[in-house]
């Protein structure tokens, strides 16, 4: 079901089937901060994403004011080499000359406006970044090439070790970079080549017909996809040399009247609910107290139903996981004395 | 026009055999069929009662696998049996596996455990050595939803009030009857037994109180 569909069944029960009182845009609006809501407050979603090393940017900037004439249709942007005194520099010297300061600093590495020309048999001069999927959220899992790695941050790593930036072995970390670009860095950076280039746009999530070159260090492969011929329909996720990740999402926003919404059909009821109650008590013509409250009552009721649902997925674990130092549930209906105390006056 | 929803249509003062506003065709019957669609698939998501048997055809190396259910949506796994091992899967999950061994992504062997991720992916520890071993899961199935009045209903009996009160209580929120509305809400959750855990979620009934004394003053 798309948007469209859901807007139906949004101004049906609104009774406003035509969209006299709220406009297309006032629900939307409401919709996409609900689905927000809701899944921060249930975690509902979670996904599983495979990326290779080096990731792959569509296009690379230097200026902020570039951004805006970047096409519209793409969303992985590289923002490459360090600004200095309204100019752009590649080399940690260049800001001395700059400056008309005769002494150079040694540099680490080459630089780069993509960071897979890092890889290419060269060690770069500065961090190989790497851009977490679209639609992500909070970081529950992740691997490299197939053992788990912690998150640290970038203050630890500077801290700690002083050659981080030409550090290069197998990733045990990862550290956020940008929040707001969404990147992170591997640590140590990992070893790898970039022998092939990619068919495709973008990071490529499952890229397809690449060849894994062993003799040079493979760099994530992925082929073949669904298999709908043997019973159930499976999609299976590859793990070597590739970081995989699982993580709680954040839903994309809908734009669009054919935009398809990223919660499972069972639980967008909730999301209809919650935008329904916004909208009778948002101050319009429409305004009416008592089927606001309603709505949003059913809409917190679908809150618990769905965490009741999340437990239910946990139901068949024989074990339960408890936080290190809390004491345990207990279960004594009546007060007792300490285990030391003398049963009988000695 | 199946039977729940003859009931719902007795319920909100309409004439089954001779309906006035929700007539007898899809798009007659829409507000009524979605209300009760969506009653469903709440319940088994609450409930659990709706199972289906699925099978994952285990890969060489490949540990994590996204299902797809063609009649419906997984809602979760309540067994899974190893076919060539003839043993039941544990469940457990990626914190648990993590602190056993960091390198549990690496081994390959019979699988011993699943655990689920995320809406539709289940992966197995170890990962298979080999092609070979099929893997029989017993999932929840969350119903999609039927389209016309021949359909099958995936509801239990029992079930089948609450499936009204559901969609008779959308049926007074959207004719603006906030208060119908909220009762049956209460019949709803009364009917699937959840009203003692879910019922203070709704707002309680105000009662007002007098000032007056009980009992007759001496005036003047």
């Amino acid at each position: 079901m798309t948007w469209a569909d859901e807007l139906i069944r949004i101004r049906r029960l609104l009774r406003d089937p035509n969209g006299n009182i709220w406009s297309e845009a006032f629900l939307r609006n409401q919709w996409n901060d609900v689905q927000r809501e809701f899944q921060n407050k249930t975690k509902a979603l979670e996904d599983v994403a495979t990326q290779r090393v080096p990731a792959v940017y569509q296009f690379s900037y230097q200026f902020d004011w570039e951004w805006r004439h970047l096409p519209g249709e793409y969303s992985k942007f590289y923002q490459c080499l360090s600004q200095f005194d309204e100019g752009v520099v590649c080399h940690r010297w260049e800001p001395q000359t700059i400056s008309s300061i005769a002494a150079d600093v040694a540099d680490y590495g080459i630089h780069f406006t993509q960071p897979w020309e890092g890889c290419m048999n060269e060690t770069p001069g500065e961090l190989l970044k790497m851009k977490f999927p679209a639609n992500f959220g909070v970081m529950k899992f992740a691997a490299y090439d197939e053992q788990p790695i912690n998150s640290v941050s970038k203050k630890a790593i500077q801290s700690s070790d002083p050659s981080h930036i030409a550090r290069s072995g197998t990733p045990v970390a990862y550290f956020p970079y940008d929040e707001t670009d969404d990147g992170y860095v591997l640590y140590p950076r990992p070893v790898v080549n970039f022998v092939n280039e990619l068919a495709g746009e973008g990071l490529a999530f499952y890229a397809a017909g690449d060849d894994e070159d062993d003799t040079v260090g493979g760099i994530a492969v992925r082929s073949g996809s669904s298999d709908t011929d043997e019973g159930t329909p499976v999609d299976i996720v590859e793990l070597g040399d590739s970081v995989f990740m699982v993580y709680a999402v954040s839903p994309t926003d809908v734009e669009n009247l054919g935009d398809e919404p990223e919660f499972p059909g069972f639980l967008r009821k909730y999301l209809r609910y919650g935008t329904v109650g916004r909208a009778y008590s948002a101050n319009t013509d429409g305004r009416i107290k008592s089927l606001g409250d309603f709505w949003q009552t059913r809409y917190e009721l679908g809150v618990e139903f769905t965490k009741r649902w999340l437990r239910n997925k946990r139901r068949d674990r024989d074990y339960r996981l408890i936080t290190r130092g809390v004491p345990g549930r207990r279960s004594y209906r009546y007060p007792r004395l300490p285990d030391a105390y003398p049963a009988v006056e000695p | 026009m199946n039977q729940i929803e003859r009931k719902v249509l007795e319920l909100i003062g309409e004439d089954p055999d001779n309906p006035d506003v929700f007539v007898d065709t899809p798009a007659g019957m829409a507000p009524i069929r979605d209300a009760i669609n969506d009653a469903v698939q709440e319940i088994v998501m609450l409930t659990g009662f709706h199972k289906r048997q699925c099978y994952v055809p285990l890969r060489e190396g490949a540990a994590f696998y996204r299902l797809q259910l063609n009649t419906g949506t997984i809602g979760w796994i309540t067994d899974a049996w190893s076919v060539t091992q003839q043993v039941r899967l544990e469940q457990t999950d990626l914190l648990r596996l993590s602190a056993y061994d960091p390198r549990w992504m690496i081994y390959t062997g019979s699988p011993e455990a699943y655990f689920p991720v995320g809406k539709d992916i289940i992966g197995f520890y170890p990962k298979p050595p080999s092609d070979g071993n099929v893997v029989e899961l017993t999932v929840v199935e969350i119903p999609e939803s039927y389209a016309t009045g021949d359909d099958r209903v995936k509801l239990r009996d029992s079930f089948q009030y609450a499936a009204v009160a559901f969609a008779v209580s959308e049926y007074w929120a959207s004719r603006g009857d906030a208060n119908e509305a909220q009762v049956h809400l209460a019949k709803y959750l009364d009917a699937l037994g959840l009203s003692r855990e879910y019922l203070p979620f709704l707002p309680q009934p105000r009662f007002a109180q007098t000032q007056k004394a009980p009992w007759p003053q001496v005036t003047g």
